[in-house]
């Protein structure tokens, strides 16, 4: 499993993760729909730290 | 990298580069288990020090060349830089997003978990390698 993400693209999902998080978690967004927008938010941002994303995997490709 | 690699390379002369491309060589890379690339091997007395995958900065090179020569596999196996600014970044920011949620101590912990391990250093299994015949 070696990384395909480029530096700007990890940072990229980070802060997309993180944003989604804290609107999934407040009370922006309100509901289930709030806590599927939270739960989401962690697949950016654990795709982002760990610089591999399986989607780039599957379509053969990368943003390294 | 390899310019930078080859740069610090020649700064020591007790330190030996020897480059595999894994693309040209794939059963070199098999039997030394690669299967990433860039990927860097110390070895030290037919002792593997350290490894690691992906894009190491000028002074990590210089870094990992220095512990090879001194054997000390503790500072070696580091986790890159972008791996730790990246790391860092996320889990303080889940952190944050946690305290401004409450506080949502789960949260925090999980950011301040992040944090904490990306930072810390990794130690490498020791593997004595042997020669091919």
């Amino acid at each position: 499993m070696s990384a395909n993400e480029a530096s700007w693209d990890r940072i990229a999902r980070v802060i997309v993760g993180i944003v989604l998080i804290y609107l999934g978690f407040s009370s922006v967004i309100d509901g289930g729909l709030g806590i599927l927008v939270g739960v989401i938010g962690f697949i950016p941002l654990i795709t982002g730290i760990v610089g591999w994303c399986p989607l780039y995997s599957v379509f053969r490709t990368s943003t390294k | 990298m390899k310019p930078d690699l080859d740069a610090v390379a020649e700064g020591f002369d007790t330190v030996d580069l020897v480059v595999i491309d894994a693309a040209a060589d794939p059963e070199a890379a098999k039997a030394l288990r690669v299967f990433g690339s860039p990927t860097l091997i110390a070895v030290r007395d037919g002792v593997e020090l350290a490894r690691f995958t992906g894009r190491r900065t000028r002074a990590e090179l210089e870094n990992l060349f220095q512990e090879t020569a001194a054997g000390d596999p503790a500072t070696l196996a580091r986790t890159s830089h972008s791996d730790r600014v990246v790391g860092t970044v996320a889990g303080v920011g889940v952190a944050g997003v946690g305290l401004a949620l409450g506080p949502a101590w789960l949260l925090v912990a999980f950011g301040a978990a992040i944090a904490v391990l990306v930072n810390l250093p990794r130690m490498s299994r020791p593997r004595r390698w042997s020669r091919r015949k």
